[in-house]
C-alpha cells in the first residue's frame, strides 16, 4: 500500500492506494502515529484504496478514537468494494464517511 | 600468473638501488672524467704557463749575466788601462819632480844603443841625428843628465807593458823596452837615428790634450797590437815632454777574454768608437778583424749595424740581432778611457738552453703527472666498478632479504586467515609489525570477533526461534484443543449434522468457530473473525470466545439473543486499547421447532439452501449489526428463521472467499455458491460438504500462501427430535 501525505497547516491529508492488509496495516499504523501529532483535521482519500483487511478496519478504529480527542477525520472517496466491507461491518456508523 | 609481492617487492627495491646506483656511478664517472680533462687542461695551461715564465725568467737571467760579464770584462780592461794611466802619470810626476829640483840630483849617464848593447827593459837614451845636428848646450846636456834619474822608475810595472819612455821637448827620449823574447833589444841604424818623439802621434795627443790621453790601436814594431797611455810632464818654464806607457792591448785582451770562458757558442770582440773591430775571438766571418778596417756600423746586417753603432756611443745594452741569418745575443759596455766597447756575441739558442730546459723539464714533468693521474684515475675506476659490483651483490642479497622479512608477515597472515576460513574463530592473529599489516591483523582480528558474536547471536536468535516456533506450536495444538470437535460430543445425534474446521494461515488464528448445547434442545452455533492474525488474534478469540461462550451459557432460558452478545460485547469492550475486534455469527437452533435465530455482529451472512433449492445468502434485513470489542453499549438485533427437515446452513469467515491464487484472483462467493450447489445433490454429510470446499479452494489456490484464516462450519436439521 501507498501512502502520500500533505500537510496543511493543522490539515493532514493521506492519500492511501492499494491493499491495506494485515501487513499493510502495521506499517499504516506507524506511520499514522509518527505523523498525527498537533493535526486537527485528518482526511483519507481513499480513492485508490482497493481492499480493507479487518485489521486494516482496526486501524482506522484507533485512529477514529484518537482523532476524536484531537480533532475530525474523514474518509473520502470510498470504492464500492471497501464501502460494502463498512457497511457490513457497521463501521460506516462509527467511521465519518464522505461519499 | 602475475608476481607476488615479494618478488614485486623485490624487483622495486632491486630496480631503485640499481638505478640509484647507476645514477651515482654516472655522476661520479662524468665528475671524474671531468675533473680529468679538468686537471689535463690546467696541467697543460699551468706547465705551458710555468714554462713560458721559467723560459723568459732564465733569459732574462742570461741576459743579465751576459750583461755582466761584457760590463766585467769592460771594467777590467779599464782596471788594467787605468793602472797604466796611473802608472804614466806617477813617471810625469817623478820627472817634474826631477826637473824641479835639479840641483839636488847628479847627472847619470843612460846607455846609448847606437854604440851598446841594450838589455830588454834597460832603460837607454837616445837621440836622432837632426836632433844631435841641431846643437846641443850645456843645459840641455845637464837636463838629459838629471833626467837620467827617471830611470828608477821605468822598470816596467805590469807584463803588459812593452815600453815606458820619457820624450822630451828637446827630442830626446829616455826609454825603457821590453823584448817579446827577454833578449837585448835590437834597433835598426835607421830607426835611432831619425827616431823623434816629439813627432810621434803619441806625443802630439798628449801635449795638445795637455792630459793623460790613450791612443789608438796600432801595431808597434814588434808587431804587437798596442796602444800607448801618453801624459805631459812640466818643469819650471813649463811644458817639458811627454811621458808614455806602451801596452800590449793583445795581452790585456787575452787576459781579460781567457778569464771566464762565456759559453761555448760566444764570439767577443772590441768595437772602437769608430765602429772599427780591434780585438776578436772570431777569426773568420764579420766579427773578425781585417787588415783593411771597416766600419761594422754599416755592415750588411742591420740589426747587427745598428747595435755596433750604440756600441760605438758608448751604450751599454743586450740585444738579438741576426747575423748569419741566426738569431744571437749580442751584448755589449763601454771602456771610457778608450771610447772602446766590448762586446760578446752568444747564440740565442745557447742563452735560451736552461730557459728550454727548464720549460721541457717542466712540462715532462707536467705530462707525468698527467699520465700519473690518468692512471691512478683508471685504477680509482677500477677500483670503483669493483665496489660498485660488490655493493649490488650486498644489495641484491639484503633486497632478498628484506622483501622475506616484508612477506613473511603477509605470509603469516594469508596462513592465520585460511585457518579462520576453515572455520577456526578463535584463532588470533598475532602480528607485531607496526605496519598496516598489523593493523590489517588486527582488523582481521576485529571481524573474527564480531563474526564469532554474530555467528553466536544468529544461533541464540536461531534457538529463539526454535523455542518461539514450539511454543506456537504448542500454541496452535491448544488452540485447536480449544475449538470443539463433533465427535465425542455430538457422537449418535440424528437431530442435526455438524461439521467445522479452523485453517490458520499462521501457527494460530484469530478465526474461531464453537457450537455446544445450551440445555438438551437448544444448539449455539458460533463462527467468528478476529481482526488480524497470529498471536494477538488467537489471544483475543480466546476472551472473545470465552465471553460469548459465557455470556451465552448465562443466559435465561427465552432471552433474546441480541442481549446475550450485547453483554459478551460489552465485557470484551472494556479495557480493548488496541482496538480488536471480532465478527461474530451467533445463532441457536432449536431442534424441537428447526427454528434458528441468530445475531450477525458485522460478520459475512452465512449461505443457505432450503426444500433442496441452492444455497443463497442470508438477506441481511436492514443495518447490519456491528462487530464485538469496537465499543461498548452496543445494541444487536436478534434475526430468526425455521429450518425444515434437510435445511442446512454454511457459515464460513472470508478467508475462503479472499483466498487467493497466484495471480491474486480472489476465490470469490460465486465459486463457493458453485462448489457448494455441486456438492449438495448428493446430500453430503456436512464433514464431506466442507472437505470438499477445502479441496476446490486447495486446487484453487495452487501455490499461492495461504493469506487469511479459513473457517468453515456446516449444520443441517434433520428431525424434530424430542426427549
Amino acid at each position: 500500500m501507498d501512502i502520500k501525505k500533505e500537510q496543511n497547516g493543522t490539515t493532514l491529508t493521506m492519500a492511501l492506494s492499494g491493499r491495506l492488509d494485515t501487513v499493510a496495516a502495521v506499517d499504516f499504523e506507524k506511520e499514522l502515529n509518527a505523523s498525527l501529532d498537533g493535526v486537527e483535521s485528518l482526511i483519507f482519500d481513499c480513492a485508490e484504496l482497493t481492499y480493507v483487511a479487518s485489521s486494516g478496519l482496526r486501524s482506522f478504529l484507533m485512529v477514529q478514537k484518537r482523532m476524536n480527542k484531537q480533532g475530525k477525520m474523514v474518509m473520502r472517496h470510498v470504492q464500492d468494494a471497501v464501502m460494502e466491507v463498512l457497511t457490513m461491518t457497521g463501521f460506516d456508523d462509527l467511521l465519518q464517511i464522505e461519499k | 600468473m602475475k608476481l607476488d609481492i615479494r618478488r614485486r617487492m623485490l624487483l622495486l627495491a632491486l630496480s631503485g638501488s640499481i638505478l640509484s646506483f647507476l645514477a651515482l656511478g654516472l655522476i661520479i664517472f662524468f665528475g671524474v672524467m671531468s675533473a680529468r680533462d679538468t686537471v689535463a687542461e690546467r696541467g697543460r695551461l699551468l706547465g705551458a704557463s710555468a714554462s713560458n715564465f721559467v723560459e723568459s725568467f732564465a733569459e732574462d737571467q742570461a741576459r743579465r749575466r751576459l750583461s755582466a760579464h761584457v760590463g766585467e770584462k769592460a771594467r777590467h780592461i779599464e782596471r788594467e788601462l787605468e793602472h797604466t794611466r796611473r802608472d804614466a802619470e806617477e813617471i810625469a810626476q817623478t820627472m817634474k819632480l826631477i826637473l824641479a829640483e835639479k840641483e839636488k840630483y847628479l847627472p847619470r849617464a843612460l846607455p846609448d844603443p847606437h854604440t851598446e848593447t841594450v838589455a830588454s827593459g834597460e832603460p837607454y837614451l837616445n837621440m836622432s841625428r837632426a836632433v844631435a845636428a841641431g846643437g846641443v848646450d850645456e843645459e840641455m846636456r845637464r837636463t838629459m843628465g838629471i833626467s837620467g834619474n827617471i830611470v828608477d822608475s821605468l822598470s816596467p810595472r805590469s807584463r803588459f807593458y812593452t815600453g815606458v819612455f820619457v820624450g822630451s821637448k828637446d827630442g830626446w827620449l829616455i826609454a825603457a823596452d821590453v823584448t817579446p823574447d827577454g833578449g837585448p833589444a835590437k834597433f835598426s841604424e835607421k830607426f835611432l837615428d831619425s827616431y823623434d818623439p816629439r813627432e810621434m802621434n803619441w806625443y802630439k795627443l798628449a801635449a795638445a790634450a795637455g792630459k793623460t790621453v790613450f791612443t789608438e790601436l796600432y801595431t808597434d814594431t814588434n808587431g804587437n797590437r798596442c796602444i800607448t797611455c801618453a801624459t805631459p810632464f812640466y818643469d819650471e818654464g813649463g811644458f817639458a815632454g811627454v811621458v808614455g806607457v806602451d801596452c800590449n792591448a793583445e795581452e790585456i785582451y787575452q787576459q781579460t777574454a781567457d778569464l771566464e770562458a762565456f759559453g761555448k757558442t760566444s764570439v767577443k770582440f772590441v768595437l772602437s768608437k769608430n765602429g772599427e773591430i780591434l780585438f776578436s775571438t772570431q777569426k773568420e766571418g764579420p766579427l773578425a778583424v781585417t787588415d783593411v778596417p771597416r766600419d761594422l756600423r754599416t755592415s750588411e746586417e742591420q740589426s747587427l749595424a745598428l747595435e755596433a753603432s750604440a756600441m760605438a756611443a758608448g751604450k751599454n745594452d743586450v740585444s738579438l740581432v741576426t747575423i748569419g741569418g741566426q738569431q744571437v745575443y749580442l751584448a755589449y759596455a763601454p771602456m771610457e778611457s778608450l771610447g772602446w766597447s766590448f762586446g760578446s756575441v752568444i747564440s740565442q739558442e745557447e742563452v735560451t738552453y736552461p730557459a728550454r730546459y727548464a720549460r721541457d723539464n717542466i712540462q715532462g714533468q707536467m705530462k707525468e703527472f698527467s699520465e700519473d693521474f690518468r692512471s691512478l684515475l683508471q685504477q680509482l675506476t677500477g677500483v670503483g666498478v669493483a665496489l660498485l659490483l660488490l655493493a649490488l651483490v650486498a644489495i641484491v642479497s639484503l633486497s632478498v632479504k628484506a622483501s622475506s622479512h616484508f612477506v613473511r608477515p603477509i605470509l603469516s597472515l594469508t596462513e592465520g586467515v585460511n585457518d579462520i576460513a576453515q572455520g577456526n574463530l578463535d584463532r588470533k592473529l598475532d602480528l607485531r609489525t607496526g605496519d598496516e599489516i598489523e593493523r590489517l591483523a588486527e582488523c582481521v582480528n576485529a571481524m573474527t570477533g564480531n563474526l564469532k558474536t554474530h555467528i553466536e547471536n544468529l544461533a541464540r536468535v536461531t534457538a529463539d526461534k526454535e523455542r518461539i516456533k514450539a511454543e506456537l506450536s504448542v500454541a496452535q495444538r491448544i488452540q485447536a484443543g480449544m475449538l470443539p470437535s463433533v465427535s465425542p460430543d455430538f457422537s449418535g445425534q440424528t437431530a442435526f449434522d455438524l461439521d467445522a474446521g479452523m485453517n490458520p494461515a499462521k501457527e494460530v488464528g484469530g478465526d474461531f468457530y464453537d457450537f455446544y448445547m445450551l440445555d438438551e434442545n437448544r444448539l449455539a452455533v458460533t463462527v467468528a473473525d478476529v481482526s488480524g492474525k497470529g498471536v494477538p488474534a488467537a489471544l483475543f478469540m480466546v476472551v472473545a470466545k470465552t465471553m460469548l461462550q459465557n455470556s451465552a451459557l448465562a443466559a435465561k432460558e427465552g432471552e433474546n439473543l441480541a442481549d446475550v452478545v450485547a453483554r459478551a460485547n460489552d465485557a470484551i469492550s472494556k479495557n480493548n486499547d488496541q482496538m480488536m475486534f471480532v465478527t461474530v455469527f451467533f445463532g441457536v437452533l432449536d431442534l424441537r421447532t428447526g427454528v434458528f435465530d441468530y445475531v450477525n455482529a458485522g460478520h459475512n451472512p452465512p449461505l443457505a439452501t432450503s426444500g433442496g433449492g441452492p444455497f443463497a445468502y442470508l438477506a441481511v434485513a436492514g443495518k447490519p449489526d456491528k462487530p464485538l470489542g469496537v465499543m461498548e453499549g452496543l445494541s444487536f438485533r436478534q434475526q430468526s428463521l425455521t429450518l425444515a427437515a434437510g435445511d442446512a446452513l454454511f457459515f464460513y469467515t472470508d478467508g475462503v472467499t479472499e483466498a487467493a491464487d497466484e495471480k491474486a484472483e480472489l476465490y470469490g462467493e460465486e465459486r463457493l455458491k458453485a462448489v457448494l450447489n455441486r456438492e449438495a445433490a448428493a446430500m453430503p454429510s456436512m464433514k464431506e460438504l466442507i472437505a470438499a470446499v477445502r479441496q476446490d479452494i486447495s486446487a484453487y489456490v495452487g501455490e499461492a500462501e495461504q493469506s487469511d484464516d479459513i473457517t468453515m462450519m456446516g449444520l443441517r436439521y434433520l428431525s424434530a427430535e424430542t426427549k
